[in-house]
């Protein structure tokens, strides 16, 4: 490498040489175009708070727009109309009837609860009222208090001891615990399969995607029925409902899954039931079909070639919005040509789907 | 015409046009960059308690605005060097006739100092062009005196380094067309 004559000082030296660019502007220049730059910044500055200013005026619009129909629907609610059998039945019944619900995991004073009722190799969900607000993990226990209390007593006891919690950190994925004497590691084949169905309905009801299986603390349920169940994964699927007249000795709704794709294809399937022991809830002589929608509400309209006795009617109804819970609906407005209700569900007026099937159960015979 | 304005154009003006000419190598920028300083200056200036000197105070203002002037030309322009070394930007810049009608060692020591890092010409600029001492170029730069003092050292060994590369480079340029 050939040697230059270059070092530190020798480049200090020719530093200093460097000669002084200069701005070729005169003051006067400079200062005329300061002044631009303050001008544009200034108005910048002015259209920046303006803008956050408008930007802040329209959240608070909208928030105040998006409060204003929450209080109606509160006010709404609050008046809402008698529901079957009110008259026995407990003011908390009322409340679910009164279709106050919005879907279960999200109302703290509702729990659904799948019943496995044995005498029909059916799982009825049941919406049971709950006191007070309580933490997730404590509902179900609350729930099986409430049944222990009501004639349902003896379906719920199929989940003495077993308790059903949030999984840590798991969104939509709950732990079932079943206690290692439980009577279900007795319990034939068909009760067997049938304990787990009502455990993930109630988990589906509930909303969660997932359940995990505990017996004790040991992973895994062992079951003759079914082997080791370790995990369910809960599908998606709408459902329709459909009315049972024997379980428990009432006459209950139960969701069946279907092929429909729509809300309007399930009302048109819920007129005819081709599975076995199931009803439908939509009687003789109506015609039931969906005649708007407009994002989470849907209007339906009835029409009626004979009067249904009050209880069809209400049952009816009730099977009617369940099923628009299942396809994602919020509110239901029934729509019947010389009808003002439809059991406790007032006609020409937005309804909020209800938590849960069968509240009325609870109320039986208290 | 303010008189805040008129005071630190009249003084210290060439000083400032000088230095950010040299870092950012192209005229329309440091024309944009003075502007800058201007703005910042006149809005800060009832809040400069004399802690520098004036001049000083003035150059380390100058600095953050050439260094976010750096900044954003470097996300644009999708450099991706940690420092701006061998792509520095206004390398490629044509040279001012100031710098043109020099020998050609100042020639090619201008040329080279858009090879060193960003700190090193800043240090370069300030002890050198604007003659700060070590105390005054590290108030302006907002370091210890030690630092200015390494970087010095090592911004210097890196310029006689790079000015070394292009002499042979052009050396070997020379002989190649004589040969041809």
């Amino acid at each position: 490498m050939k040697k230059f004559p270059w070092n530190e000082r020798c480049i200090e030296h020719s530093f200093e040489q460097l000669p002084m660019v200069k701005d070729r502007r005169t003051k006067e220049d400079v200062y005329e175009r300061l002044q631009r730059t303050q001008r544009k910044m200034r108005w910048r500055r002015r259209w920046l708070s303006a803008a956050s200013m408008a930007l802040f005026l329209a959240v608070v619009a909208v928030g105040m727009n998006a409060a204003a129909p929450e209080r109606a629907e509160q006010q709404q609610r609050s008046s809402t109309v008698k529901t079957l059998g009110a008259e026995s039945a407990p003011p908390q019944v009322e409340t679910i009837m009164a279709a106050d619900a919005t879907p279960a995991q999200e109302d703290a004073g509702v729990m659904v609860v799948g019943l496995p009722d044995a005498a029909n190799g059916r799982v009825v969900p049941v919406a049971v009222p709950l006191s007070g607000r309580l933490a997730p993990e404590e509902r179900f226990t609350a729930a099986l208090r409430v049944l222990g209390r009501s004639p349902l007593r003896a379906a719920s006891a199929w989940f003495d001891g077993v308790v059903i919690q949030p999984a840590a950190g798991g969104k939509g994925e709950w732990t079932v615990h079943v206690p290692a004497q439980h009577r279900v590691f007795s319990a034939s084949r068909k009760e067997q399969k049938l304990f787990v169905d009502a455990l993930v309905e109630t988990a589906r009801q509930m909303g969660e995607r997932r359940l995990c299986f505990f017996t004790g603390e040991k992973e895994g349920l062992e079951l003759p029925a079914l082997g080791m169940v370790k995990a369910t994964k809960i599908k998606e699927r709408q459902r329709m409902y459909y009315k049972n007249s024997a379980s428990f000795g009432y006459t209950v709704l139960v969701p069946a899954p279907g092929s429909a794709r729509t809300f309007s294809e399930a009302l048109k399937q819920m007129k005819t039931s081709t599975i076995r022991g199931l009803e439908p809830a939509i009687p003789p002589g109506v015609n039931v079909e969906l005649a708007d929608m407009d994002a989470r509400h849907a209007t339906v309209r009835i029409q009626l070639t004979a009067q249904p006795h009050e209880e069809d009617a209400a049952r009816m109804a009730e099977a009617v919005l369940l099923t628009a819970k299942e396809f994602g609906f919020r509110e239901v407005t029934f729509a019947a040509d010389g009808l003002s209700n439809l059991g406790p569900y007032p006609v020409g007026m937005r309804i909020r789907v209800p938590a849960g099937p069968n509240a009325l159960l609870m109320a039986a015979g208290w | 015409m303010d008189p805040v304005f008129e005071q630190l154009y009249e003084k210290y003006h060439d000083d400032l046009f000088n230095f950010l000419y040299y870092m950012v190598r192209n005229r329309e920028h440091a024309e944009d960059l003075v502007q800058e300083v201007y703005v910042k200056v006149l809005r800060s200036y009832k809040r400069f308690k004399g802690q520098c000197s004036e001049k000083t105070w003035l150059l380390s203002i100058a600095r953050h605005v050439a260094i976010d002037f750096f900044r954003k030309q470097k996300r644009r322009q999708w450099v991706k060097t940690s420092e701006w070394s061998e792509e520095q930007l206004g390398a490629d810049e044509p040279m001012p006739e100031e710098i043109a009608i020099q020998n050609e060692e100042i020639q090619l020591m201008y040329r080279c100092l858009a090879r060193c890092t960003v700190d090193q010409q800043l240090v370069l600029v300030l002890r050198f062009i604007q003659s700060l001492s070590i105390a005054e170029t590290a108030a302006a730069l907002g370091w210890t005196e030690s630092k200015v003092k390494t970087t010095q050292h090592r911004a210097l060994k890196a310029l006689k380094q790079h000015m070394e590369e292009e002499a042979e480079r052009e050396e070997w340029r020379h002989e190649k067309i004589s040969l041809e």
